[in-house]
């Protein structure tokens, strides 16, 4: 997979929002995110992961659009997305999808099965109605729903059947990148074992590339290729998913790793979060690592002075003194 | 273990709704010892809030009924018991309630020290003879002690300030203090970790399990994450579609799992390994369960006796009952 071209390039990413008092004066600059580069191959899924207010949806919500970052550039197949027209835009999105929290949730409960998988096709391609309908019928054959569905309502369905519906919904345009912003959280075990299989059957049948953002260390392992994890809006360590969960290196992630609960053998000695306490988050002060004030391998120059990231031997990038300093 | 400190026996309840009468509880029984922490597992719909709630004497007025059972808390049976003694001397007081969401906890209108003196005034009890500012003053150090122990930083500032000034983490943590003030002898914490991140998590559930050890206060702990669950509790108990399926203590029940469902928990855990299996089907219907057991209809290993009759619930090693026919289950690959 380390062949197969870029698809995704994103450097020096950064996106900030203002918070504004009383006559519009400026009280805080919030820095979502701050510098982030990251590439995404064909075919590969990247995980992004870290704690609510990391800016890890911040990040998706560049790659389509929805916030203009402030620097920084995006390139989609070697194009930039930043500073097209809409037409141009509107195009490039056909490619680029997003799915939301939860893709069933997003169906109109008045519109039938095959006027809602149509819809995109009516809005982003030029075919013809009966071409329309045959894309439909295939597509709805790809996740794997008999064609009577296409007469149904969605309440009509199960939960896991609107799913695949709002999933094949995107799929009508034939993506090769999409976004999947928290698409398991809140789910009971049963029903997001069943999500993270249709994801994976998805990919493999329509040849997709995944950004996968999730706060759940333990889906990412299974689901993705690579896993960037990111800290008050910058990436700490990105990597192959075995190594980082393996030998973590940045003292974040291997914070993270420990607080994430599991199921010992048998006879295991039981205890909570492996790690010692972990000290409460501070204000990210100007200078520095963000990570310092909570890290327990800070060096002196960790407060003045900000870790970029750096390529390990092994092929992954940290951000950390500590780490980098031989 | 000794006559337990709370013991819930064959407790149904019913709800109202218009597609008839849902059994949202159907015949559960489940005992929890003093200082003990229970696991209380399912997916939503499984009835855990609603056991929850039945406990406390909260289920939701005019449309629930309990149709049977009997919930005995220090060898009496709450349910029996006149509402406004129940609200006067139990509930909030020795069981209270970590609910899941602390923002809808707080009210955002007033500083946490104004509700947190509150509670003290009408849910803590005072010790003998002090009254006015002397209580007061005692009830605040008190306060002060206590968010001390949950790590709130500087805590007599944080009484000062409204809901809004924490964070979610911190929160909850002001929540687990109040459920700690009034000495309460037994928690029921509902999901308390569900919305936070996962450091926060191992926060939480180090201090719950913290303060249990040091108050000797029992918790029933609701959740749906068989892993929070393995780390924190003594005793867990798995719940579906309004019933216990299986109950044990934490060791046994992971070494050697019994029912069916339990397995399919198991195995939609991701793990380490790549395959996490979904369990077939969906929810039953509670309004028109299955006939038999109510799981059978997603359960790999079902035969026709499942459909005929209720399996009995059987001890089928000390301490350790499952709701199944097919007792001598072992886990296989499936």
């Amino acid at each position: 997979m380390t062949d197969n071209p870029v698809i995704l390039d994103v450097a020096g990413l950064a996106k900030h929002f203002t918070l504004r008092g009383p006559f519009g004066r400026v009280r805080r600059v919030v820095r979502a995110i701050d510098g982030v580069s990251f590439q995404v191959r064909r075919g590969e899924t990247l995980g992004i992961v870290g704690e609510s207010g990391s800016g890890k949806s911040t990040i998706g919500k560049c790659l389509v659009g929805i916030h203009e970052p402030d620097a920084g550039d995006l390139l989609f197949n070697d194009s930039s997305l930043l500073g097209l027209a809409r037409r141009d835009r509107r195009r490039v999105a056909r490619q680029l999808q997003y799915v939301y929290q939860d893709p069933g949730a997003s169906l109109d409960p008045r519109w039938k099965v095959g006027r809602l998988l149509e819809e995109p096709l009516v809005i982003h391609a030029d075919h013809g109605a009966a071409e329309r309908r045959e894309l439909v019928r295939a597509i709805l054959g790809a996740v794997k729903l008999p064609d009577a569905f296409l007469d149904r309502y969605p309440h009509e369905l199960s939960g896991g059947q609107q799913r695949r519906v709002g999933l094949a919904r995107i799929l009508t345009l034939n993506p090769s990148l999409i976004i999947l912003d928290e698409p398991t959280s809140g789910l009971d075990v049963s029903v997001q074992a069943a999500v993270i299989n249709l994801f994976k059957e998805m990919k493999a049948a329509f040849d997709l590339t995944y950004i996968f953002i999730s706060h759940d260390l333990s889906v990412v392992r299974i689901l993705c290729d690579r896993v960037a994890v990111m800290y008050a809006g910058r990436i700490v360590e990105i990597g192959d998913v075995e190594q980082v969960f393996e030998d973590p290196r940045h003292p974040y992630t291997r914070m993270l790793l420990n607080a994430v609960p599991r199921i010992g053998r048998p006879g295991a000695r039981r205890e909570i979060g492996g790690a010692g306490d972990i000290p409460a988050g501070e204000e990210v002060a100007g200078a520095g690592c963000p990570f310092q004030p909570r890290c327990a391998e800070r060096l002196p120059r960790c407060a003045v002075d900000e870790p970029l990231p750096e390529n390990l031997a092994d092929g992954r990038g940290v951000a950390c003194h500590a780490v980098a300093a031989p | 273990m000794s006559a337990p400190m709370l013991s819930v026996q064959q407790v149904s309840v019913d709800f109202a709704t218009e597609d008839g009468t849902v059994h949202v509880l159907d015949g559960v029984s489940l005992a929890v010892g003093r200082g003990e922490i229970v696991g209380l597992v399912g997916e939503s719909g499984c009835g855990k809030s609603t056991l929850a709630r039945t406990i406390l004497g909260v289920l939701p007025p005019h449309i629930s009924t309990v149709s049977g059972g009997r919930v005995v808390f220090d060898g009496e049976n709450l349910l029996d018991m006149p509402h406004r003694r129940l609200a006067r001397d139990v509930r909030g007081r020795r069981i209270t309630l970590i609910p899941q969401d602390p923002y809808q906890a707080f009210n955002p209108l007033f500083t946490v020290g104004t509700q947190i003196m509150d509670l003290m005034r009408t849910k803590s009890p005072a010790p003998g003879g002090l009254s006015g500012r002397a209580r007061k003053r005692f009830d605040r150090d008190r306060v002060i002690q206590v968010l001390e122990a949950v790590n709130i930083p500087s805590p007599a500032e944080a009484l000062k300030k409204l809901p809004h000034e924490f964070s979610g983490g911190q929160l909850q943590r002001l929540m687990i203090a109040m459920a700690f003030l009034p000495n309460p002898e037994l928690i029921i914490a509902d999901e308390p970790t569900t919305a936070l991140d996962v450091t926060i998590q191992a926060q939480i559930l180090r201090l719950l399990r913290n303060m249990a050890d040091r108050e000797g206060v029992a918790v029933i702990f609701t959740t749906h994450d068989l892993a929070t669950a393995y780390q924190l509790c003594d005793r867990v108990v798995v719940m579906y579609a309004g019933q216990e399926m299986e109950d044990a203590d934490t060791d046994s029940f992971f070494a050697s799992p019994r029912h069916p469902y339990t397995y399919g928990l198991l195995g939609s855990i991701p793990g380490k390994n790549a395959e996490v299996r979904e369990i077939p089907g969906e929810m039953a219907n509670l309004a028109d369960p299955p006939s038999g057991c109510r799981f059978r209809t997603r359960c790999a290993r079902a035969e026709v006796r499942c459909a005929e009759a209720r399996p009995p619930v059987t001890e089928c090693a000390a301490g350790h009952v499952v709701r199944c026919f097919n007792t001598a289950n072992e886990q296989v690959a499936t």
